[in-house]
């Protein structure tokens, strides 16, 4: 590896892949010395045009095609995009049907808050946070198999309503399941607020005012722990949010800790609607029978994913296929964000101030050292710089 | 807010245009291009700071692009509709008034061809570097192949 010199600018690309995210992405970090002076975010490595594939498809197809654009929260997508379809055809979901897209919605949530914890055990090189979540959350991925079948890609929603019903003699074991769940999330919760190492970690990094969150238009839990009270579950209520009791989770601490806090609540908040559900849902129907076409028209939902706000646009002009549909996912809401938490932190910071912010994305293992008085390039990897990041050792 | 009182405010702070409340909680608010700047700077400064979107459509049988600002206020989805020539397709940025939409305004100058006037970042995003520039694949006359 080149010596460091201190007039010497460090490009050092994260990215494009890595085998705990789902979309590939790169940052390319301007440094000196320890300190990123600025960062710029490449998006396009999982470009799969989406959007483009879904004009090419009937209406219906296209919530097979669309739960494909995200694996954690493609129950946020299809129930966004059936709302949507069902606001243009003008029918009524059941109110059964409605529990239950928001008992799956929730579940997601919890599953992906708890994967999430994990990963930031794992950047901060706590390998045994990672192990205890992930297994807590495989008693979720349990749940969810026994209801729908799988573990992600649940193929639950369809126009009118769900294609499978909860089943009522799985709701002790659920309630059993939800019991645990509560308790080892007190213990996370615990962890978060009391454990030094972490605190030292956390605490004061990746600071977000207020002011900058709602100027850049961030959203989600990276929004809410910087005070900014936005969550589509209750300013813009969908599915049976508005019959479910749940408080909307801020803190004003706005740094990488609080985003952890809000996050391990929110499961707090998601059992509490999850135990509401199976305590009240309605009897009845599970579908209404949908029109066979889509009716000219449009229509826009905005869903709460794990990650933030999801909005999905549907234009029908009146044909077999839509006209448009455009998507919006959070984390690209929160890109712009990114950017400029990553200025003035330590390269060793690096990777928990990105997963932060609770992306999709992967990153590489190709590191570039650009010498450019030398003229000479080498490569060191990502795992290099992240046992950096956990020992404190010097520069690269 | 009530949709209707949203509505309300709207009216008032730009006379003569057009506002419709499709359902609860949705507002559209028809403007023109060259309108765009005023009445988004009248909406911030009413208050307005978040933008989720920016929809882009192509109207290729009457030449045009479909422009959908979608701001959200007070418990409303208010989306300001311009259109602009498909022939001619030249917006100015509005990160001027929301920096937060600079990925939107990249996004739709590089999946349609529409120039953004001075945006910040005029890099493409979401294409491949081996995508051909010039070409736009959200465009209607674009074959999938």
């Amino acid at each position: 590896m080149a010596e460091k010199e201190n007039n010497k600018k460090i490009i050092i690309p994260f990215g494009p892949q890595h085998p705990a995210f789902k979309e590939s992405m790169r940052l390319d970090l301007c440094v000196d010395g320890e300190i990123v002076e600025y960062a710029d975010i490449i998006v396009s490595y999982n470009h799969r045009g989406i959007e483009k594939a879904a004009e090419q498809r009937t209406f219906l197809q296209n919530i097979y095609l669309i739960e494909r654009v995200c694996g954690i929260c493609s129950h946020s997508h299809t129930t966004c995009y059936c709302a949507a379809v069902e606001e243009i055809m003008g029918i009524e979901v059941p109110e059964r049907a409605q529990y239950i897209r928001s008992f799956i919605g929730e579940l997601e949530r919890i599953q992906s808050h708890l994967l999430w914890i994990g990963v930031t055990g794992h950047e901060l090189g706590w390998d045994t946070l990672l192990m205890y979540s992930w297994k807590d959350r495989e008693r979720i991925n349990d749940m969810l198999e026994r209801i729908t079948g799988n573990r992600i890609h649940y193929a639950m929603n369809t126009f009118g309503g769900v294609r499978r019903d909860l089943s009522p003699g799985d709701f002790p074991r659920f309630k059993e399941d939800f019991d645990f769940l509560e308790e080892r999330t007190k213990y996370y919760l615990h962890v978060i607020a009391e454990e030094e190492t972490f605190l030292k970690r956390t605490r004061g990094i990746a600071f977000l005012p207020t002011e900058m969150a709602r100027r850049l238009c961030a959203v989600g839990p990276t929004t809410r722990a910087s005070n900014v009270r936005i969550d589509a579950r209750a300013d813009d209520p969908y599915a049976a949010y508005p019959d479910l009791d749940f408080e909307v989770v801020t803190h004003d601490s706005g740094d990488v800790w609080a985003r952890t806090y809000v996050k391990a609540l929110e499961i707090l908040q998601s059992i509490r609607m999850c135990r509401q559900v199976l305590d009240e849902i309605p009897g009845g129907e599970i579908r209404v029978k949908a029109p066979l076409k889509v009716p000219e028209g449009e229509a826009i939902c905005r869903y709460e994913a794990p990650r933030g706000e999801l909005i999905h646009y549907v234009r029908s002009s009146g044909g077999t296929m839509p006209d448009r549909i455009k998507i919006r996912s959070p984390t690209f809401g929160n890109w712009v964000v990114a950017t400029e938490l990553l200025k003035g932190i330590c390269i060793a910071d690096v990777p928990i101030v990105v997963y932060a912010i609770d992306p999709c994305m992967s990153c590489s293992a190709r590191i570039t050292v650009t010498d450019s008085a030398r003229g000479t390039v080498t490569e060191t990897t990502f795992d290099a710089l992240r046992r950096r990041g956990r020992q404190g050792k010097g520069a690269v | 807010m009530m949709s209707e009182q949203v509505a309300g405010l709207i009216r008032d702070m730009f006379p003569g245009i057009g506002v419709t409340i499709p359902r609860e909680r949705r507002i559209t608010v028809y403007s023109t291009a060259d309108r765009l700047h005023d009445v988004l700077r009248g909406l911030h400064g009413a208050g307005v700071t978040h933008v989720t979107t920016i929809t882009c459509m192509d109207k290729i049988e009457r030449g045009m692009f479909e422009l959908l600002y979608h701001l959200w206020w007070e418990n409303n989805l208010i989306t300001v509709r311009i259109e602009i020539p498909r022939a001619i397709p030249v917006i100015p940025t509005i990160t001027t008034i929301f920096p937060g939409a600079l990925s939107y305004e990249r996004e739709i100058q590089g999946m349609f061809g529409i120039q953004v006037e001075n945006i910040p970042d005029p890099r493409r995003i979401l294409l491949s570097d081996e995508f051909p520039l010039g070409v736009y694949p959200l465009r209607k006359d674009y074959e999938v192949k």
